[in-house]
């Protein structure tokens, strides 16, 4: 194809980096699949095995596979807590009566994340004092968002939906770009990110009363590598299936920082408001427009950082930022996985960098 | 015989082709780190077969299926990358034309995986449609649809409609 378009192509294109030992790195990576792929289908034969043999066993002892739990032995079921929290059965619900937002006395706010499995923070409902948090927001969003907001790449959509005493609704329109603030018919608010962290550490907090604290754990220690988040753990059950995020406040952390992803090369003790901060940052919250970009030093390579946070339950998240040739991702997830630090962007970076003064 | 032991081998094909690979890359994810990944992870998968399919004269088309179906895995697991508003002032000026390269960016970011692919492999690495439908393991209507979307949402943007206000 000789067209225009190729030579744009062409001519857009930036030099290669230094690829020297590409070969090498490649070869390395392939044999450590092989490796990770019989060491899978070693355990799962193993597991196979064991589960034949002991199934016949387990079936024998509870007498009968269709037998079922003994209704004399069952454990008291604790009455379930009410199904249906307050305002729209669900967030797919379009409330059929709007509220006055702006003098109406809010009882109840619904987080309706948008985004799916994408979304860090769920579906929650926050009952307890919500008229002071809902005053504070009317004071905070305002009319006359001016300036242009592009749209950022992979930005989560939200609504929060606040009930009001006489039944009626009022929905706060938002994403993690900060691009569509809105409530009611006003379009363009500002004021929405201050608004979804509020709400996010709220929500957090709610969940936190009646659990216990955790017994006392390990130490959080830094990964001997960058590289080997994730490294979620707790000292009695590793919740290898959780979420990336914290679900209640974070009350402790540490950072650790590496050089070029090789041993830690110090770290840091992050307090309970410093480590909630990171954690609302990492929920998704906004970033300045021009996003992607986040000024990270300037030597190279560029430092790594493992940041881990506990909460009161001893539960702890690890993630991960790296950087390299001015670009950070953000690794998290079981497996870590990269992601766009877009929305997190410059407010998380400054709360995990910023620990170092 | 390891292949890396293999006089002219794997090592000499990545020598040879690496750089070619990586601009192909970094026009499927708009970054540097990000194309070397990319890179780097499609010859991984590439290696154990490379005995095999060199010895058939197809590791070229082989490694290059390899990029565009792990790009295409990739944005999968919502790796989106992100969208710049504008050249940030900290970044190393690698493109002989940063504005150029911007405008591409982000022309590319706003099309499907698949798109993203066909435009790739049609105008930067000349392939016909036959060989753009075999790198993708589709079919050549696939490839003829993919192509007239991107094209359709490529004329919206700063990288087109500059075109055609020069062929007009």
């Amino acid at each position: 194809v000789n067209d225009p378009l190729s030579d744009r192509l062409r001519d857009a294109v930036p030099e290669p980096p230094d690829l020297t030992g590409l070969a090498g790195r490649a070869e390395a990576t392939a044999r450590r699949r092989r490796r990770h792929r019989r060491t899978a289908v070693v355990a799962a034969a193993a597991i196979a095995v064991v589960a034949a043999v002991a199934t016949p066993f387990l079936v024998a002892d509870r007498g009968g596979v269709s037998a079922g739990p003994d209704p004399a032995t069952a454990s008291p079921r604790t009455p379930a807590p009410d199904p249906t929290p307050p305002g729209p059965a669900d967030c797919a619900d379009r409330p059929s009566v709007h509220g006055d937002f702006a003098t109406g006395t809010a009882t109840w706010v619904r987080f309706c994340p948008l985004g799916g499995d994408a979304a860090l923070v769920s579906d929650q409902v926050l009952t307890d004092g919500i008229a002071g948090l809902v005053d504070g927001w009317r004071s905070r969003l305002s009319t006359g968002y001016a300036h242009s907001c592009p749209a950022v790449l992979g930005a989560v959509g939200f609504r929060i939906r606040v009930g009001f005493a006489d039944g009626t609704v009022s929905v706060i329109r938002g994403d993690t770009g900060a691009c569509a603030g809105a409530v009611g018919q006003h379009q363009g608010l500002e004021g929405v990110a201050s608004v979804f962290d509020e709400l996010t550490r709220g929500l957090a907090a709610a969940a936190a009363e009646g659990v216990p604290a955790g017994e006392p754990t390990t130490p959080l220690r830094c990964p001997a590598r960058a590289g080997d988040v994730p490294v979620t753990s707790n000292s009695s059950s590793p919740p290898a299936d959780a979420g990336p995020l914290l679900d209640l406040p974070a009350t402790g952390g540490v950072v650790c920082r590496y050089s070029a992803e090789a041993a830690p090369v110090s770290h840091r003790s992050l307090d309970a408001e410093t480590a909630e901060s990171v954690r609302v940052a990492l929920a998704g919250s906004f970033d300045a427009p021009g996003g992607g970009y986040v000024r990270y030093g300037g030597t190279r390579p560029q430092p790594a950082f493992v940041v881990l946070l506990r909460d009161a339950s001893g539960n702890s998240r690890a993630f991960r930022i790296s950087g390299r040739q001015h670009r950070v991702a953000l690794f998290r997830g079981s497996p870590a996985a990269p992601g766009p630090l877009g929305k997190a962007g410059e407010q998380l970076l400054y709360a995990v960098t910023g620990s170092y003064g | 015989v390891p292949v890396s032991e293999v006089p002219g081998g794997f090592t000499a094909y990545v020598e040879a082709r690496g750089r070619a690979l990586w601009r192909a890359a970094w026009l499927l994810t708009g970054d540097p780190a990000l194309a070397e990944d990319l890179v780097q992870t499609a010859l991984a998968k590439a290696w154990p077969h490379y005995d095999r399919v060199a010895a058939n004269g197809s590791f070229e088309a082989y490694v290059r299926r390899a990029l565009v179906t792990t790009y295409a895995s990739w944005w999968g697991r919502r790796w989106r990358g992100e969208l710049p508003t504008e050249p940030p002032a900290d970044r190393p000026a690698l493109a002989a034309d940063p504005e150029l390269a911007h405008d591409v960016r982000r022309a590319l970011a706003g099309l499907s995986p698949r798109q993203r692919a066909v435009v790739v492999l049609r105008y930067f690495e000349d392939l016909t449609e036959t060989e753009t439908a075999a790198a993708l393991g589709c079919s050549v209507g696939s490839v003829k649809t993919h192509h007239a979307r991107a094209l359709a949402h490529l004329r919206g943007s700063a990288l087109l409609f500059d075109l055609e206000e020069e062929t007009t």
